[in-house]
C-alpha cells in the first residue's frame, strides 16, 4: 500500500497521524482552512502532472511495501479512478487559448494520452490490462473492484490499483456553488455539520492473488456497485443504491466489525449514508476520516481502503476528528477517540456525485 | 454465454444503424465538413464529420431536462434509446447496468463551465454547469432517465476505452452483477478537438458520435447479434476471424480516440450478415494489445 494526503506523506506518516495520536509533517495548507491541500515541500515523484505525481508516489511506495522490486516476469495490470486525473486538461492551457495567446496544441493531447492508469503503466513497464475509470468519488473504489476482478478470470498476477485526485479552483467553486462546502473544518455525523473539506492525495494498492508467495497485508473479500437512478447531484435517501453494492459484496452485515464511512460531512450525505449504517449495521463501529484527509473525490474509496486496512493490521481505529455530538436524525455515533479491538472485517463505502454506490469489504490478514 | 442483443449509433451519417448500413454496403461516405479556427497564423481550415442535429423521441426525457441537456448528451441519449429499441424486451432495472467509456468526455460542459469561471472567477461557477461537468455526469443522467439500478461505471483510457468497457460490461454479467450491460461508446469533438488539429496535418476528417451495444446474458436475450467472446485486454494469441484494425472503416465515421468502438459495432453487423467470426484489435504505443472477438450466435 501507498498513501499521500494531508493526513500524512506515506504509510508511517500517516499511521502515526491517524493511529498513534502523534501530529506528523504539516501537510494541509496553513493559509486555507477550507481544504487539505498536498503541501508544496514534500518530496514527491517527477511527472508533468499533478494527480499524475500523487500516483506514482503512491505506487512507488505500494510496490517497495509489497517487497515488488521488480516486475520482470510478471503479468501486471494498472486501474486506477479518479475525478479529474484523467478529464481536466491543465488550466493554464485552457486559459491561454481563452485569452486567445494562441498557445502550442500539444498539450491538449498529450494530457489525455497521460491519464493516470496508461502513464503509470509506461513508466512502470506494465504489460497487462490497463484501465482508467472516472466515477466521481467511488472511482478509487471502483478501481480496486475491478482490479479484484482480473485477478479472478486470470488477466494478471497482480494489479496496480487505486485512485488519485487533485484540487482545482474549478471544482471548488463547483461544490461552493452546490453548497456543499464547509465554512470550517468539516464535521462528519456531527448534528452542526456544514459541508465538506476538498483534500486530494492518491491511495494505491498492490492486489495480488491469494497464491501470491509475498506476504499479505490484508483481505479482498467482495466489492459491489449500485446507481441510485435517484437525482443528478443528491443521494437517494433511503440508500438503495448503497444497499444493493453492499449485497454484492457478499459480507455477512451482522459480523461486520466496523465500517469505514464515505462521510463526506454534508447534510445529504452522511444523513442517506448514516441511515443505511444505523439501520444494517447496527453492531458495527464507525469511523469517519475525512477530517484527516479532506473529501479526496476520485482518491477518497482507495484511501479509505487503506486506513481500513491499516485498522485491521493494526486493531486500531482513529478518532473521527470532526464528530462531536450525535445528529438524532442519522442515530450513528463514530469514533471520538483511537479505539482497540479485535478487527477481523469492515466494510469501506464510497457514495459518488450522480447517484453511484460502491462498497468494499475487506478482511485482516490469514 | 454473453451476447450483443442491441445495437445503436450516431455519426456523421446520422442517427441508426440504416444510414451507416447504407453507407457500408454503397461504399459512400459521409459529408466532409470544413471549420475555420482563430490560430497565431491566420484563419485555419479543419475536415471534420459533424453529427446532423440529434432529435429526441417525445419523451423520452422531461422538457425541463431536454432544454438544458447537452449536445454530447443528446448524442448518447439517443443512441441509447435505439440499442435499447433494437433489443427489445427490458431487463429489471436492478439487474441492469451501464458503461460509459469516452476518451475525452463531457468536454465541451466541462470547457464552458471554466470558460465562465475565466470569466467572472467564482461567481461564474454555475452549479448545473459544475454538475454536468463532471466526467460521469452522463453515466448519471442516464441511469436514472432509463432506471438503471445495478453498477454503472465511467472509463476513460483514451484509445483503450472500448476494448476495456467491453471487458468491464462481460465481467459484471459473468461475476453475475448484472444480466444486462449497455456499453455505451462516443466522443464529440470541441473546438479544443479543433484548435489543437488546425496545428496538424490531417489524415482523415476528424470524427465524433456515439455507439450503443446492448449486452444480454444469451438466456435472456430477445435478439442476437453476435457473442461476445471474453474481450482480451491483453492479446494472448492472435485475434480469430476476420480482423478489423482501429480505423479499418475511419472512412465512415473520421478520425476518433474510440474509433474501435465502430469497428466493434461495424463487425457486429458483418457477424449477423455473414455468419463469420471477427475480431477488432487495438494497437496502442507501449502498452499491450487488445482485442474483441464476436462470433456468430447458432441456437444450441
Amino acid at each position: 500500500m501507498g498513501i499521500v494526503s494531508a493526513a500524512g506523506l506515506g504509510l508511517a506518516a500517516t499511521r502515526a497521524h491517524l493511529l498513534d495520536g502523534r501530529e506528523t509533517v504539516h501537510t494541509t495548507d496553513p493559509a486555507e482552512d477550507r481544504y487539505f491541500k498536498i503541501a508544496a515541500d514534500l518530496a514527491l515523484a517527477e511527472t508533468d502532472y499533478r494527480a499524475n505525481t500523487f500516483a506514482l508516489t503512491a505506487a512507488l511506495e505500494a510496490l517497495t511495501q509489497a517487497g515488488l522490486s521488480s516486475l520482470e516476469g510478471l503479468r501486471v495490470g494498472v486501474c486506477v479512478g479518479s475525478t479529474v486525473g484523467c478529464t481536466n486538461f491543465q488550466e493554464e492551457w485552457q486559459r491561454a487559448v481563452f485569452d486567445k495567446k494562441f498557445p502550442d496544441g500539444e498539450p491538449f493531447a498529450q494530457y489525455f494520452h497521460n491519464n493516470t492508469a496508461q502513464l503509470l503503466a509506461r513508466r512502470l513497464g506494465c504489460r497487462g490490462p490497463v484501465q482508467m475509470l472516472s466515477n466521481a468519488c467511488t472511482s478509487g473504489a471502483d478501481a480496486i473492484g475491478v482490479a479484484a476482478n482480473w485477478l479472478d478470470a486470470d488477466l494478471c498476477d497482480a494489479v496496480i490499483c487505486g485512485g488519485t485526485e487533485v484540487i482545482l479552483e474549478r471544482i471548488f467553486y463547483g461544490f461552493r456553488s452546490l453548497m456543499l462546502v464547509a465554512p470550517g473544518p468539516c464535521q462528519p455525523f456531527d448534528v452542526r455539520r456544514q459541508g465538506l473539506n476538498l483534500g486530494e492525495g492518491a491511495g494505491i494498492l498492490i492486489l495480488e492473488k491469494a497464491s501470491s508467495p509475498r506476504a499479505s497485508r490484508g483481505e479482498f473479500l467482495g466489492y459491489g456497485c449500485g446507481s441510485d437512478a435517484f437525482h443528478p447531484t443528491s443521494p437517494d435517501p433511503e440508500a438503495r443504491g448503497l444497499d444493493r453494492a453492499v449485497a454484492q459484496t457478499g459480507a455477512v452485515l451482522n459480523s461486520v466489525d466496523f465500517v469505514s464511512a464515505h462521510a463526506t460531512g454534508t447534510p445529504h450525505n452522511d444523513l442517506a449514508e448514516g441511515g443505511w449504517i444505523r439501520n444494517k449495521t447496527p453492531q458495527a463501529r464507525v469511523v469517519a476520516t475525512k477530517g484527516y484527509t479532506g473529501h479526496t473525490l476520485g482518491a477518497a474509496g482507495a484511501i479509505g481502503s487503506i486506513l481500513t486496512l491499516l485498522s485491521l493490521e493494526t486493531g486500531k481505529l482513529p478518532a473521527s476528528r470532526g464528530f462531536h455530538e450525535i445528529d438524532p436524525a442519522i442515530g450513528v455515533e463514530p469514533t471520538r477517540a483511537i479505539e482497540s479491538g479485535n478487527f477481523k472485517s469492515a466494510l469501506c463505502l464510497a457514495l459518488g456525485f450522480g447517484g453511484i454506490n460502491s462498497a468494499l469489504h475487506l478482511g485482516a490478514a490469514q | 454465454m454473453i451476447v450483443i442483443s442491441g445495437l445503436g449509433q450516431c455519426s456523421a451519417l446520422g442517427l441508426g444503424l440504416d444510414g451507416l448500413r447504407q453507407a457500408w454496403l454503397d461504399g459512400a461516405q459521409p459529408k466532409v465538413s470544413v471549420e475555420v479556427v482563430e490560430t497565431a497564423s491566420g484563419p485555419r481550415d479543419v475536415s471534420v464529420y459533424r453529427v446532423p442535429p440529434v432529435i429526441l423521441p417525445p419523451k423520452l426525457v422531461p422538457e425541463a431536462v431536454e432544454r438544458r441537456m447537452s449536445r454530447f448528451a443528446r448524442m448518447a441519449f439517443a443512441t441509447m434509446n435505439e440499442a435499447l429499441a433494437d433489443a427489445g424486451s427490458p431487463a429489471p432495472a436492478d439487474r441492469s447496468a451501464l458503461v460509459v467509456g469516452s476518451a475525452y468526455g463531457c468536454l465541451d460542459v466541462a470547457m464552458n463551465y471554466q470558460n465562465r469561471i475565466f470569466q467572472y472567477e467564482h461567481a461564474g461557477a454555475s452549479p448545473t454547469l459544475f454538475a454536468s461537468s463532471i466526467h460521469n455526469s452522463l453515466a448519471s443522467q442516464l441511469t436514472l432517465a432509463f432506471g438503471i439500478r445495478g453498477p454503472n461505471s465511467t472509463v476513460a483510457t483514451m484509445e483503450q476505452t472500448p476494448v476495456s468497457s467491453f471487458r468491464l460490461a462481460y465481467d459484471w454479467i459473468q461475476k453475475d452483477l448484472a444480466d444486462r450491460v449497455v456499453v455505451l461508446l462516443g466522443d464529440e469533438l470541441t473546438a479544443y478537438h479543433l484548435y489543437a488539429l488546425s496545428q496538424t496535418e490531417q489524415r482523415l476528417p476528424a470524427g465524433e458520435g456515439m455507439t450503443a451495444f446492448v449486452l444480454d446474458r444469451e438466456s435472456l436475450a430477445a435478439k442476437r447479434y453476435a457473442r461476445l467472446e471474453a474481450p482480451q485486454m491483453v492479446c494472448e494469441s492472435p485475434p480469430a476471424g476476420k480482423v478489423f484494425s482501429a480505423g479499418t472503416h475511419a472512412s465512415l465515421y473520421g478520425d476518433m480516440a474510440i474509433g474501435t468502438a465502430f469497428e466493434t459495432l461495424l463487425a457486429a453487423l458483418h457477424v449477423e450478415r455473414e455468419g463469420e467470426i471477427y475480431s477488432c484489435v487495438q494497437d496502442t504505443p507501449g502498452l499491450a494489445q487488445q482485442s474483441l472477438t464476436l462470433t456468430p450466435y447458432r441456437n444450441p
